[in-house]
């Protein structure tokens, strides 16, 4: 159990090495994985990829994030494979600590201002060498940090997890399912909130249009809005290039 | 756009091989060392300490270039490699650090708003659903696809970014804004992607009802396929309609809609509306 507390530990602390900003962090990746160290693969496929679904949407913009979803699916994978529980628990438990744990984060990412803090003194100062022995000090220390946050709840928390799983009330449970299963709707807002124009609606409908109605993989759904938009932009030239013509003849 | 700079290579000494792919390694941990005050500030000092180090021989040279890169820095992680391409051209020619800060600080806004909108929300999503998808089937390959496309899409990224930055200059980049063509790829990787979220929002969120309409005395109607009949998918429609309002026209923090949404799927649930 402690080499496994501490092998989950490093996937996160992986994520973190690379600022939560490359594949490793996310659900899927990370749910595999922690369920390829406790040697139950199946388990860890079926959390990462329905915590990937949900949270397709979540990334750091500017740097706030919304939800830490590499903390919550290695815990909630971990705490799901040691007592033996399902999807629907594991889910339940990860909605919670994501919010819970980007609080940590936001507090650690602070804690990060004071190595910059340093950096700026160091190099004000001209002191290069003890700048460059600082750089190299943050690696092991935001490592470790990550191992750490993941180490203790894990190893140390799988009683008290049970309790609190066995506590809550079937229709909680249930109600928390529910609420797992609306929550991509937030992602994907998200994602809309970004790209969103009038002009772009028809194509949000296509898109909904086919999955909807036709249950069209989603590969096949990113054929069909390659091959319209290169259409809407030959089109689009076309009537240019004919309007230009008209201009100067 | 930033002022510009154009880059000619013919004085300076040339960056060596070596130099060239430990700073591509060093790239990858550019958001590492992220604080809420400087953001990037530090990742892009880590990856130009190694030219620094190769161009300027007096201390006064790079202390001044430090001091330079500690200041605040935040654009997309995958096209922050562009920009350090031209900072690298420009410290090969001998560029003053003021001209190399006004490049930085001109190009962050307009690239993260490229960078984000193509990799995070159009790419990502296409390869981890395919990989979510699988991974749901039981199939291990899935996650493998996702994890092994996401990293080959984001290697040619840094790496032709880089090389296209260090080759052309800023050249490039405002070719590219004033015949418009900025404007028309964003707004092409905008359709294509809004087309895959309008998939998304039709295949992975659920939402149902199971209320039965009782008319009288007997077994009731099942109210979920009169909505089906209706329209497909019009609850989880719904949901992304009340969250997009939320969010975008109404400007609630995000933390605040996903605590909404929980307390909605509860009481849902427990109301026996939603399931």
């Amino acid at each position: 159990m402690l080499i496994q507390a501490l092998l989950a530990g490093c996937i996160n602390g992986l994520g973190r090495l690379f600022g939560n900003q490359m594949a490793f962090d996310r659900p899927l990746i990370a749910g595999t994985l922690v369920g390829l160290v406790y040697g139950n693969l199946t388990l860890g496929l079926a959390i990462g990829g329905t915590l990937e679904l949900m949270w397709m949407g979540v990334e750091g913009i500017g740097g706030a994030r919304p939800a830490n979803v590499t903390v919550s699916t290695i815990f909630a994978t971990a705490m799901a494979c040691v007592l033996g529980k399902g999807v629907t628990e594991a889910v339940a438990m990860a909605v919670p600590v994501s919010l819970l744990s980007q609080v940590i984060d936001n507090v650690m990412t602070s804690a990060n201002s004071f190595f910059q803090r340093r950096f700026e003194t160091l190099a004000n100062k001209g002191d290069i060498d003890a700048l460059v022995k600082w750089v190299w000090a943050f690696y092991p220390y935001t490592f470790i940090l990550g191992v750490i946050i993941i180490f203790f709840p894990v190893y140390y928390g799988t009683g008290a997890v049970e309790s609190v799983l066995n506590a809550v009330p079937e229709w909680l449970m249930k109600g928390l399912g529910t609420a797992g299963g609306m929550l991509p709707a937030v992602g994907f807002a998200m994602v809309l909130g970004m790209m969103y124009k009038v002009e772009l609606l028809p194509m949000l409908l296509l898109g909904f249009a086919l999955g909807a109605y036709l249950n069209m993989p989603i590969l096949g759904v990113t054929f069909i809005g390659i091959a319209v938009t290169a259409l809407v932009f030959w089109i689009r030239a076309y009537i240019r290039q004919q309007g230009g013509e008209s201009t100067n003849g | 756009m930033a002022s510009g700079v154009q880059v000619t290579k013919k004085s300076g000494p040339k960056t060596t091989k070596d130099t060239w792919w430990t700073q591509f390694w060093r790239s990858q941990f550019i958001y590492a060392w992220f604080s809420f005050d400087k953001m990037e500030a530090m990742g892009a000092l880590y990856m130009l300490y190694p030219f620094m180090k190769e161009h300027y021989k007096t201390k006064e040279e790079m202390i001044a270039a430090c001091q330079n890169h500690v200041q605040f820095f935040n654009t997309q992680p995958y096209v922050a490699n562009f920009i350090i391409g031209i900072c690298i051209a420009m410290i090969e020619t001998g560029q003053s650090q003021e001209a190399i800060n006004a490049i930085k600080v001109g190009l962050m806004g307009p690239l993260a708003g490229i960078g984000d909108s193509l990799l995070w929300f159009t790419i990502r999503p296409i390869l981890f659903s395919v990989g979510a998808g699988m991974a749901l089937q039981g199939n291990v390959l899935g996650p493998i696809f996702a994890f092994a496309a996401f990293f080959f899409v984001h290697w040619i990224v840094r790496y032709h970014g880089e090389r296209i930055g260090y080759e052309q200059g800023t050249k490039f980049i405002e070719r590219f804004a004033e015949s418009g063509m900025m404007d028309e790829v964003t707004l092409a990787i905008s359709m294509v992607g809004i087309t895959v979220v309008g998939c998304l929002i039709a295949t992975w969120v659920s939402a149902s009802t199971p209320l039965v309409l009782k008319a009288g005395e007997g077994e009731g109607m099942a109210f979920q396929p009169v909505l089906d009949m209706l329209m497909p998918k019009l609850l989880p429609a719904l949901a992304t309609f009340l969250a997009f309002w939320l969010l975008v026209k109404k400007r609630v923090n995000p933390m605040i809609v996903i605590f909404i949404f929980m307390l909605l799927g509860i009481l849902g649930s427990v109301a026996g509306v939603l399931a």
